[in-house]
This record gives C-alpha cells, sequence and structure tokens, in this order.
C-alpha cells in the first residue's frame, strides 16, 4: 500500500496507479483541493463546519456540489478526456444508505491529463485516472465541469 | 473495612497501571504496588490521596471511553470526505452522547493535536447548544479553517471554564 488511507476503501490505488504528492493532512479535503484550497474543508454541512460558497445551497446534492464549483467558473462537461486549454473536475457519487446518489469526492485534472484528489484525511495522491479512486470509499465519478486553465 | 478497602485496591490495580502508562507519574505506579504487596496495609490509611473511584469514575473510566470511541470513529471513517457523513458515525454520535462530560476532552484533544486538528467541532456545536453554551463565532473567512476554528473553540474552552 503506498500511503496511509485502508486499502480496502481505495483498492484500485497502487504504486503504479497512483504518486504520493502530500504528507496526510486533515486541514483541507477533496472538495477544496480540487477547488484550489489546501487550507480549508469544503462542505455544505447544516452545522456550518465545513466553508461553502456564499449563496450556494448548504445541502449535500449535486445541483449544490455543481452550483459552488460555478462561483468558481466551471461549467458542467461532457467528459474527462483531457483538451487543450481547459482545466476539469470530476465529481464523484455513490448511493447513500437511504438510496440516494450524493456527492463523496473531486479531483482535479493536471495539465498533463494526470488527476490529483485529497483522500480525505489522509494525503493527496497524483493518479493516471479517474478510475483509480473508484471504488467503496467514493463510487464513480459522474459529473465533469471545466473552464479555461489559467495562463 | 479493611478487607473491602483492599478488594477496591486489587480491582482498581489494572486501571490505575494503565492510567500510569498513559499520564501518571512512575511514582505513582510504584507507590501502588508497595501498597498491593504490602496486604496489611489498610489502604485508606496507607495514603487518603488514591481515591480510585474518583479517580476511575472521573477521569480515567471517561477519558477510556472517549479515547475507544475516537480510534472507532476514525477507523470507521477511512477516507471520508463528508462532514455530514462522518459526523454521523455511531462512534461520532457516542462523543456527542456523553453530553458537557466530553468538552474538556475535545478540547484536549484539540489542543494535542496543535497543527492538524480534526473534525470535533461538529460535536462540540451541539453539545454546547444542547447545553444552552452559546457557541464561539466563527467568522465566514475561517469557516472550514480548522486551525482558525480549533483556536476559537480553545479560547471558547477557557472563557467557559472548560479547557485546563
Amino acid at each position: 500500500m503506498p500511503g496511509s488511507w485502508p486499502q480496502h476503501e481505495l483498492p484500485n490505488l497502487s504504486d503504479n496507479t497512483c504518486k504520493i504528492t502530500s504528507p496526510a493532512k486533515r486541514r483541507y479535503n477533496c472538495i477544496a483541493w480540487a477547488a484550489g484550497s489546501d487550507t480549508r474543508n469544503w462542505w455544505p454541512d447544516p452545522v456550518g463546519v465545513g466553508f461553502w460558497p456564499g449563496g450556494v445551497p448548504r445541502e449535500v446534492t449535486f445541483n449544490a456540489f455543481l452550483a459552488a464549483y460555478r462561483t468558481l467558473g466551471y461549467e458542467v462537461c461532457a467528459n474527462a478526456s483531457l483538451e487543450a486549454g481547459l482545466e476539469k473536475i470530476a465529481i464523484f457519487g455513490q448511493l447513500d444508505a437511504a438510496g440516494l446518489l450524493e456527492p463523496t469526492h473531486a479531483a482535479l485534472q493536471l495539465e498533463s491529463g494526470e488527476w490529483t484528489s485529497k483522500l480525505g484525511p489522509f494525503e493527496d495522491v497524483r493518479h493516471k485516472t479517474l478510475d483509480a479512486v473508484e471504488g467503496p470509499a467514493y463510487g464513480t465519478a459522474l459529473f465533469y465541469m471545466a473552464r479555461r486553465r489559467a495562463a | 473495612m479493611g478487607k473491602n478497602v483492599l478488594t477496591i485496591s486489587t480491582t482498581a490495580a489494572a486501571t490505575v497501571i494503565w492510567a500510569s502508562l498513559v499520564s501518571a507519574p512512575l511514582c505513582f505506579t510504584q507507590q501502588v504496588h508497595e501498597i498491593q504487596a504490602d496486604s496489611k496495609t489498610p489502604f485508606c490509611e496507607a495514603s487518603p490521596i488514591y481515591d480510585f473511584s474518583t479517580i476511575v469514575d472521573t477521569d480515567i473510566a471517561l477519558r477510556i471511553k472517549f479515547e475507544t470511541l475516537r480510534e472507532e470513529w476514525r477507523n470507521q471513517r477511512g477516507a471520508m470526505s463528508s462532514v455530514t457523513a462522518m459526523s454521523m458515525l455511531r462512534p461520532y454520535q457516542k462523543i456527542i452522547g456523553i453530553g458537557s462530560d466530553a468538552i474538556p476532552l475535545i478540547l484536549a484533544e484539540l489542543r494535542a493535536e496543535g497543527d492538524d486538528p480534526d473534525q470535533w467541532f461538529w460535536a462540540l456545536s451541539i453539545i454546547a447548544e444542547a447545553n444552552n453554551l452559546t457557541p464561539p463565532e466563527i467568522a465566514p473567512v475561517h469557516q472550514g479553517d480548522y486551525r482558525a476554528m480549533a483556536l476559537a473553540w480553545l479560547d471558547w474552552g477557557r472563557i467557559q471554564g472548560y479547557a485546563r
């Protein structure tokens, strides 16, 4: 196992599929990391623990997550393929205990076409494909968003 | 009377030894061993400061419970990123269920975690509200910033008399 995360939760991550790019930190989570922040946890919880962009509903729904990333200039796009000049994110989800589809994770595409993910309270990693972080922890990538990459 | 006291001393020994490993000074354990070695020594007469019932009930037992739940929570949380989901996990809810007695333990945990505090803020908020305590004001600029939030809660704890 390359990192400190529970391997059974992310069974596709291995030395061949990812590279650890930070120490384990609880200071930021994947939603923040994909939004470009490593100093905060982003989450629309009702208690107000996590940061959430102003004006966006504090609810754990894909609509709220898409709206949150829209505040950063992202718009929904068709797929995760690398496109010149575009910076993409992927939002993962899976069914919760009540059978509702809910967001679980976000990954950010690098200029190389690889992806970067923060793994809960553990390390962040660079991974070649999105399916490297698919599995019991985060489900699968369901939505893609893109914005023009800063020069 | 003396027999009863010695029984208490014997049953509490494992807990005291555990306590000595975790936090008590070495001499504390040594003195307990000396008391146990001399079974004729009435415990209360040997040293009135060793009130095991007090230590077990209020400090050690609660700390053991808290630390056990904390580890269970972290194990169950795994790689989860959802603040909501991790706060709904049973061990975390059990910590909330401890009530205001959990506040000093959580604040001590926050202090010990230093630069990288864990997500104790949901629990603190709910416990504070349930006990009619006003939680600290977290400025919007600090929302989600666990370091700033931990400092705010530690200040709050000092003002409320919870943080040692």
